[in-house]
């Protein structure tokens, strides 16, 4: 066991079972999995993505490239979970992965022995040939061997959220620095955010042993994180990650809310966008490694994640441990563990000029130049100053290179990062997110006062900005030391391997023959060694493969330059980015009024666009959609059929110039239109293509009521909006939905007006001729009758406040069914209009003219919009294609929607293309199938023959081109 | 002609909906009217409306009220009045200075109250709801569909076209429901 005999932000008093491997491990509550494993004796957490490396946690945070675990069972199961922040709970179940047969014993790790053959840019060398090897055999392997963890292959059942919060000033990481920050900003009256993706407040304050304000300075952070909980215009927000900066301010924000929890019903995890005025970044700094032969054995970890797991979780990596570094911040490692009673063997310090004061081995001007053991580090090899060389046995290595600013959020949007030469790191770089600025470490400043100081300055700025109260606060006394460094990024070696990219397993040399093969550029050295592109998007590795980078091209690491940060900054579920999208989510449902009474009706319902229509109403003897439909078209034309048809948009029309406005936005005239009068419609868009058609009413001198297509209410209504307000603004009209007001239901069919006289007092030929409309009184409710026709059969519409609605159909639907009617959905509604040849936007697909539609005799008027444009030459072109009917005329009776149009004696390819099918049905009227579809020249070939050929279905259908009017082409049904 | 009556369906909400400390409502109003001016109609429709029912079109994201009725800014150069108000009476003092139509069914009425009631809407809204003060309202978008946001003493008004109704109650439920499982966690 490794768990020291004291210390840590644990309660020891409690234990949790969990299991890693199948293997069962206890934690204690503040344990995370690489902790509790740790503590349990277990160096060995998982194997390299290329070559299969036994690999050990190398941080204590989210910078972790190799502790990465599947978590949970089944569809929760979760691969690539960091051990270093995955909190323990009872029955948490965590596995290794990338291995078979065990961790242990991997097949794959003979990958290990074939690495000379597999360095950067083998993929591209060796899959080059045999050019058809390449789908057959080498992806199917490379795909095989590639990825880290699986996926459960189930639909994710955890439960996600999105939210949106705003607040003054968003403080990115709880730290020292970010800790006062947000406890000035508050204080001076600002809306204070303040995430950590930690699940404790405290950021390094909690894995160091150091004091602030004279206790130590974890029990200061929590001291100081109580108080700003409790105060009204402060958000605490634990376990959350800032995950981009985009533009106005806003920020994602990963919480995981429940993912520390077995079986929560809440949340699993809320993904936020946070809108702030202004931003402290204070997200601290990464630690990075230094790149030594072997330096990836388990057991070789970070000198600063040593001293996590020692004070924050009260546990040793090791029991004999030595530390390599470049920097004075190692010695601070040696000084903690000796202090704790662990055993160092030896400080490694690659700096000549300096004297560590510990009582400890200490090698100045020494290197470890190898590393030995299988599954852990058992032995490390030292090249001393005067050359010789020394082996150590240790089981712990802890290495320091320095300290890299966690900046990578201010390249969000494109910004460079700025060199520090004294600190021999990136720094932010002031502005390159508008309206953030950065404090602490995140800004290069090391020291707990320094950062303390500048997330006071930086609160304090901010607050100015704002306009807010000025306050002043007390710098807490704490500890002030600079740390000096020596860059020293990896140890020269031509035989070994030493890792720069632990995950993708990216070594010094993988670099240095990018290099000889002419990738000059970084960006192009990252793309060809895959360096910084897994997981951890290169946390630890960037920086060491810019120094070897520099280093081979003879330039200094500004002039390298590094890649650029994008978001996000830790992996995000895709669960929690489409939270609430799954399901009903996808899209909002309208429905219609009578839409319960429909659904207890027995109707099958069809989306059009967000709406829910009636597609058809089953009896019980139907037993397929067809018959259905078939049934309700012979109700409609041989009796009556009811039909809601409410989701048509309706567009309010009023004031002095309305009809003005209609004559200039519809290609035919509506100013001259009677009062209790319907028009059809049509509209073009300005490039002369058809927008929409529909009927139009004049209810008023200045009042009209316009009807469009269900799926155009929208856009029809924007282009209103536009014309009226850009295009002539000096017009007196005004426009408002009014679709949702009104339900309004079909009555169509011979019986229709039988059936009408027996609700509605008068709805005589004389006071409701064909294309009349007016006021009625329904059931002593008020509403509105149209005489028009969408099926071609005598009919009527009536409005009615939508709150009666469901009424109204359910009256109509009862009386219609005594005198042989009854209900009809879409799809009869389908065949009825295509019997007709009358259009829905199959045919009206946005790029067809009047001329194509065979309505060119409604473009007559002096001028309208789109006129022009419609009279260009490719838009009057006779060799168009243009609307007709078909019917088969051969031994095949079927046609397809969507079949292409071809020539008698033509091979039906793209070339020899003379139109399409927009819709077809079987028509229980005419007793065969019929179509629409649109035809080169077709107003002039009505009697040919042409063949639709349908290349999916394989279905080559002779057809006669006829006038797409199927049914009474007179229209005298309509006027009866 | 045979007599008959046709009776209005049920609100979306009968009693009041509670999950956690938020309660879902539709004090569905007894009319909404839109009215929009006609040009130069302005002071003649504020000049009508102050004489019929003694309230004027309010400024921008404003809403004008009095114990009975409201005149709340419902878009670009629209405005409804909601409550209780005698719809021809309006019409006929307006009739020429603007337009009117109905939209008492056009739209459903919810409110969302409680001490959770902000941070349901959170989840719903990106409007920044703290901003939004009493007597203001904005059009914004509510769980992707368009809906009319007003402030109220104790929580939130949100109209959203009718047909959209089932998918907002639907979403509230959603996010009271998920909130109210979060706030367990720590209770």
């Amino acid at each position: 066991m490794s768990r020291l005999p004291t210390g840590g932000l644990i309660d020891r008093d409690l234990s949790i079972p969990f299991t890693f491997d199948g293997q069962d491990y206890t934690a204690h509550p503040g344990d995370t999995v690489a902790s509790a494993l740790l503590a349990n004796g277990v160096r060995l957490m998982g194997r390299s993505f290329k070559y299969h490396r036994p690999r050990g946690v190398i941080s204590a945070g989210s910078e972790e490239p190799n502790a990465l675990l599947e978590v949970g069972t089944g569809a929760n199961r979760t691969p690539n979970t960091r051990a270093t922040t995955q909190e323990v709970y009872a029955g948490l179940e965590t596995r290794s992965q990338n291995r078979f047969p065990s961790l242990k014993s991997d097949f794959l790790a003979v990958n290990d022995l074939l690495s000379p053959f597999l360095g950067a840019g083998f993929y591209y060398k060796t899959f080059m040939w045999p050019k058809k090897f390449w789908e057959a055999v080498y992806e199917p392997i490379i795909r095989r061997a590639a990825g880290l963890g699986r996926l459960s292959g189930q639909p994710d059942e955890a439960v996600y959220e999105k939210a949106w919060a705003h607040c003054d000033v968003l403080i990115v990481g709880a730290g020292p620095a970010g800790l006062m920050a947000a406890l000035t900003a508050a204080k001076g009256g600002a809306k204070v955010i303040l995430a950590d993706e930690d699940f404790m407040i405290g950021g390094r304050l909690n894995g160091e042993n150091t004091e602030i304000d004279g206790k130590p300075a974890h029990l200061w952070a929590a001291s100081i994180t109580k108080q700003l909980s409790a105060m009204p215009n402060v958000r605490v927000m634990p376990r959350t990650t800032i995950t981009g900066a985009y533009d106005g301010g806003t920020y994602g924000a990963l919480e995981r809310v429940a993912d520390h929890i077995e079986d929560s019903k809440a949340p699993r995890q809320i993904f936020w966008r946070i809108v702030a005025k202004h931003t402290i970044l204070a997200s601290g700094a990464t630690e990075r490694s230094i790149a030594f032969p072997n330096n990836d054995r388990p057991g070789i970890m970070l000198a600063s994640a040593v001293r996590t797991y020692a004070h924050r979780y009260g546990v040793t990596p090791g029991q004999c441990v030595a530390v390599f570094t470049n920097n004075d911040d190692g010695w601070r490692t040696a000084r903690d563990l000796q202090w704790l009673g662990v055993t160092v063997a030896a400080l490694i310090d690659t700096r000549t000029d300096v004297t560590p004061d510990l009582e400890c081995p200490v090698f100045t001007g020494a290197t470890v130049t190898n590393t030995a053991g299988r599954l852990g580090v058992e032995r490390i090899t030292i090249r001393t100053s005067d050359g010789s060389t020394k082996k150590i046995s240790v089981d712990c290595l802890a290495v320091s290179g320095g300290w890299n600013p966690a900046l990578h959020l201010t390249g969000h949007m494109g910004g460079k990062p700025t060199w520090r030469e004294d600190i021999a790191a990136f720094v932010p770089t002031p502005d390159v997110i508008p309206d953030l600025t950065t404090a602490g470490a995140a800004n290069g400043t090391f020291s707990t006062r320094g950062a303390l100081s500048e997330g006071v300055a930086a609160a304090k700025s901010t607050l100015k900005t704002l306009g807010l109260k000025q306050v002043r606060p007390t710098i807490p006394p704490a500890d002030d030391s600079e740390t000096a460094i020596t860059p020293f990024w990896h140890v020269p070696d031509t035989k070994s391997r030493a890792w720069l990219d632990f995950q993708n397993d990216v070594t010094v040399k993988d670099i240095q023959q990018a290099h000889r093969e002419n990738f000059q550029s970084v960006e192009h050295m990252k793309r060809y060694t895959t360096l910084g592109m897994a997981t951890d998007q290169g946390k630890l590795s960037n920086m060491g493969a810019l120094a070897v980078m520099a280093e081979l091209t003879g330039q200094t690491i500004p002039q390298t330059g590094t890649t650029i940060f994008r978001p996000p900054y830790t992996p995000v579920q895709l669960g929690a980015l489409g939270a609430g999208g799954a399901g009903k989510g996808f899209a909002p449902e309208r429905f219609t009024a009578s839409h319960d009474w429909a659904v207890a009706k027995g109707a099958s319902m069809i989306e059009v666009g967000l709406w829910h229509r009636p597609a058809w109403y089953a009896q019980e003897n139907e037993s397929h959609w067809r018959a259905s439909c078939d049934r309700e078209v012979k109700l409609v034309r041989e009796a009556v059929g009811i039909c809601d048809v409410s989701t048509l948009g309706k567009i309010d029309i009023q004031g002095p110039d309305a009809g003005a406005f209609l004559d200039r936005v519809y290609t035919n005239t509506f100013s001259t239109l009677k009062i209790g009068k319907v028009r059809y419609g049509l509209m073009l868009r300005e490039d002369g293509i058809v927008l929409d058609d529909g009927t139009t009413a004049r209810l008023g001198e200045n009042h009209y009521i316009m009807t469009t297509t269900t799926g155009a209410a929208g856009a029809v209504l924007s282009h209103l909006e536009f014309c009226a307000q850009c295009l002539w603004p000096n017009l007196d009209v005004t426009l408002i939905s009014i679709t949702d007001q009104w339900s309004q239901i079909a009555i169509a069919g011979p019986k229709s007006r039988e059936l009408l006289e027996t609700m509605i007092e008068d709805v005589s030929d004389e006071t409701f001729p064909f294309m009349a409309c007016g006021a009625i009184t329904v059931g002593g409710i008020n509403a509105r009758l149209f005489r028009i026709s969408f099926s071609g059969e005598l009919a009527y519409e009536i409005a009615i406040s939508a709150s009666y609605g469901e009424a109204l159909i359910a009256e109509l639907t009862k009386r219609a069914e005594t005198i042989g009617g009854g209900v009809y959905g879409m799809e009869a509604l389908n065949v009825l209009r295509i019997e007709k040849g009358f259009l829905t936007h199959a045919e009206m697909d946005g790029r067809t003219t009047l001329g194509d539609l065979g309505m060119a005799g409604m473009a007559a008027k002096f001028d309208f919009i789109g006129k022009v444009s419609s009279q260009r030459a490719g838009l009057t072109d006779p060799m168009r294609e243009q609307l007709v009917g078909i019917r088969p005329a051969g031994a095949i009776q079927q046609i397809f929607a969507g079949a292409i149009m071809v020539n008698v004696a033509d091979e039906p390819i793209r070339e020899n293309m003379q139109g399409h099918v927009t819709s077809v049905c079987y028509s229980p009227t005419l007793d065969g199938m019929i179509g629409l579809a649109f035809v080169k020249n077709g107003h002039a070939r009505i009697g040919d023959e042409i063949r639709a050929v349908d290349l999916l279905r394989n279905v080559d259908t002779l057809c006669e081109i006829v006038s797409p009017q199927f049914h009474d082409p007179k229209g005298e049904k309509l006027r009866d | 002609m045979t007599d008959f009556t046709l009776n209005p369906s049920p609100p979306i909400i009968g009693q009041p909906i509670e999950i956690g400390a938020a309660t879902l409502a539709n004090p569905q109003p007894k009319t909404i009217l839109s009215i929009t001016p006609f040009h130069a109609q302005s002071t003649a429709v504020n000049k009508a409306l102050r004489s019929a029912i003694q309230l004027e079109l309010p400024e921008t994201g404003m809403v004008n009220a009095n114990d009975s009725l409201r005149v709340m800014w419902a878009g670009q150069a629209q405005w409804f009045v909601i409550g209780t108000v005698h719809a021809a009476d309006l019409n006929k003092s307006l009739t020429g200075k603007a337009a009117i139509t109905d939209q008492t069914d056009g739209w459903t009425v919810f409110t969302l109250s409680g001490l959770d009631a902000a941070e349901v809407m959170s989840r719903l809204t990106p409007l920044d709801l703290s901003s939004l003060n009493d007597g203001q309202t904005a059009r914004a978008e509510f769980a992707h569909m368009l809906a009319s946001i007003s402030s109220l003493p104790n929580g939130f008004e949100v109209m959203v076209m009718r047909s959209f109704a089932q998918t907002a109650k639907h979403h509230f439920c959603e996010a009271m429901t998920k909130l109210a499982a979060q706030r367990a966690l720590t209770s």
